[in-house]
């Protein structure tokens, strides 16, 4: 799922500069620049999005932050679906890992 | 003589002929400059039935858009078993057709150039129609209707832009008419005969990799409005099932740009502008799936929906 | 991004269940790339219509005959009336010769009953079984049986020209044998870019798979100027296929 390899150290970024991000009802629509791909992130993906362009965070650290921004507990969206998530978003060019811990 | 464009349909059937073999022959259709060239007789007769109302002239301006050389494969299909295939004058898996279907080559060359090498304008794989108050905007895949449905539209007032582009401007977000013959396979030949009158079907051409083709031609106002670009009011996503009542769905603006940029032959390539007016372009469009079982379904679906869209 | 002003009952579902999905493996990210290749994809999709009914009578060897005569069957027998195969050879539209249909649409070869307790060749559901697709939808007849065609051989086991096999099927010996049957409807249309592959090889079956490999050979023989139906259709996909 990931672009490379990753541990549950590594933190991940998001440049939203290169991006152009059109919402859209209940969507969000999300051009990118480098790549001249167009994708459809929904409430969660955007949110991972936005959390991760805020600052550098890992699995453990962007989870209470994403859970918040989509206003759900953990009963409704579990880590693993977060974690995922990034994943998506890391093969696809949208985020990227800044460090890998051993 | 002036060099300037007249009536296709004006000229000696001579001097067409010479300006074709010579590769001199340009057509103007909207934002479109071709550069024509073969040696087929029946490619004149197609120009003169087909295309007898668009604007040429014999010798090439300084710059055409496109060019298409309608040839033989090869030295030996020149003289044996006799084929031609379109050439714009780039790689494509060109399909070798016997010289009768040259008409053929010659519009599949050109749709094919257009497709491939416009980066002028965002192209979208459907028909669009039009009248002053803004465009219909079809999409769908070849055998989805969006010819015939077309066709109708155009016994209904509007005039054609094309059928098979949308050409989407990227700095207004406007689409601009191309109209070209719309092509009719197979069934929509007789339905659209039906509605049209047989005098606006060329001769219907047997045999093709897509069975029976025939063109409807383009009208006069057509092609005198082929300058003229509307911002898209309504899109379309007809899907033909037989024998199916009618139905309408109404599409978010996320589900629309899902379904048209798949359509698209170049978006990939425009980037940034492309986006941006593909996204003003729906903004400012409601946009349907309809689903229906015959053409006289699909057109009243569409006028209702065109007259709720303000068109 | 979050409209946390639209915590409505309904939408906070929406979200739930949107959730389960994401749970469930459906991607949170759907990438749209638009098809350069939807002009030229545009050749695979042509198709061909049957122009009018007719039928391809295929042999063990891999020979083939097109053509739209009579194929009855014998009302005693149930098989290929002989008169009706030899009629139907010599008036073909079409032929080709030895090995031109693969062994996936050939009869088995004509075998004789042998007549003893073991029983004979020509288990009929184990031939019906290698013609009939996964959908059970072609529209096939086959006549299968071991007999003695029109050559002439007389391997009658019985006074009513049957054998029996060791599961009660019966061998017939008086009818033409070793002959598939396959009809056309008119009309039938035939969508070759069906049985491309992505990676754009040929992948044929069923009954329409028969029909476009007997127009691969009929295009290596004639290329586009014969009058097989739907032969620039085919052509149009090889051009696409690079072939």
């Amino acid at each position: 799922m990931s672009a490379g390899p990753y541990s549950e150290q590594t933190t991940w970024t998001a440049d939203i500069s290169k991006m152009l991000l059109q919402p859209s009802e209940s969507v969000t629509i999300a051009f990118h620049k480098i790549s001249g791909d167009t994708h459809i992130l929904n409430f969660l993906s955007a949110a991972t999005l936005k959390i991760l362009a805020k600052g550098d965070e890992n699995f453990a650290t962007a989870f209470p932050k994403i859970l918040d921004e989509i206003q759900m507990t953990e009963h409704d969206c579990p880590a693993s679906l977060v974690k995922r998530t990034i994943l998506e978003l890391d093969e696809l060019g949208l985020v990227i890992p800044v460090e890998t811990k051993a | 003589m002036k060099n300037e464009f007249q009536r296709l349909g004006d000229y000696h059937r001579e001097d067409i002929d010479v300006a074709l073999r010579s590769g001199s022959l340009e057509m103007e259709l909207g934002p479109f400059s071709m550069r024509l060239e073969g040696r087929e007789a029946d490619i004149v007769d197609f120009l003169f039935d087909a295309y007898r109302d668009a604007p040429v002239r014999l010798k090439l301006g300084d710059v055409t858009d496109v060019a298409i050389n309608v040839r033989p494969p090869n030295i030996i299909r020149k003289y044996i078993r006799r084929q031609v295939i379109a050439d714009p004058g780039f790689i494509v898996p060109a399909v070798p057709l016997p010289p009768y279907l040259s008409p053929l080559a010659f519009e599949m060359g050109l749709n094919l150039a257009i497709a491939l090498k416009c980066c002028r304008f965002t192209t979208f794989h459907s028909a669009v129609v039009g009248n002053e108050r803004g465009a219909i905007l079809i999409s769908a895949h070849s055998g989805g209707g969006k010819s015939t449905l077309a066709s109708a539209l155009m016994v209904e007032g509007y005039r054609l832009f094309s059928d098979e582009f949308g050409l989407l401007d990227m700095e207004t977000g406007m689409l601009h008419p191309y109209p070209r013959p719309v092509s009719l396979k197979e069934k929509s030949i007789d339905i659209v005969r039906e509605f049209t009158g047989e005098k606006w079907l060329t001769k219907t051409f047997g045999g093709t990799p897509k069975g029976d083709i025939a063109y409807r031609r383009v009208r006069p106002s057509d092609i005198q409005l082929s300058k003229t670009p509307m911002a898209a009011k309504l899109i379309l996503f007809p899907v033909f099932q037989e024998d199916t009542p009618p139905s309408v769905r109404e599409l978010s603006k996320s589900e629309t740009i899902m379904k048209l940029i798949p359509s698209s032959t170049n978006y990939h390539l425009l980037g940034t502008a492309s986006f941006e007016a593909l996204i003003k372009m729906v903004a400012g469009a409601q946009t349907f799936e309809i689903t229906y079982g015959n053409t006289q379904d699909s057109l009243e679906i569409t006028r209702d929906l065109a007259a709720k869209a303000g068109l | 991004m979050t409209d946390k002003n639209k915590k409505t009952d309904l939408f906070l579902e929406q979200r739930r269940d949107l959730l389960k999905l994401g749970a469930a493996g459906m991607p949170m990210v759907l990438t749209l790339r638009a098809s350069a290749q939807e002009a030229v994809i545009s050749q695979l999709r042509c198709t061909i219509t049957i122009p009018s009914k007719f039928k391809i009578l295929v042999d063990d060897t891999g020979a083939a005959w097109v053509g739209s005569g009579k194929l009855r069957t014998d009302k005693k027998t149930g098989n290929l009336k002989d008169k009706d195969v030899k009629n139907f050879k010599h008036d073909a539209s079409y032929i080709f010769p030895h090995d031109s249909v693969s062994a996936s649409y050939r009869p088995d070869a004509c075998e004789y009953e042998t007549c003893d307790e073991s029983g004979g060749s020509g288990d009929h559901d184990d031939l019906l079984s290698h013609l009939t697709d996964e959908n059970g939808t072609y529209a096939m007849n086959d006549y299968l049986a071991g007999s003695g065609e029109d050559d002439g051989h007389d391997h009658s086991c019985d006074d009513d020209g049957h054998a029996q096999d060791s599961h009660g099927h019966s061998i017939i010996t008086n009818a033409p044998c070793g002959y598939a049957v396959y009809e056309y409807s008119r009309s039938q249309i035939i969508s070759p870019g069906d049985y491309v592959t992505q990676g754009g090889d040929w992948n044929l079956s069923g009954d329409d798979g028969l029909y476009l490999e007997l127009s691969l050979k009929y295009i290596d023989e004639n290329g586009v100027n014969g009058h097989w139906p739907g032969v620039s259709c085919v052509i149009s996909i090889l051009n696409y296929m690079g072939h």
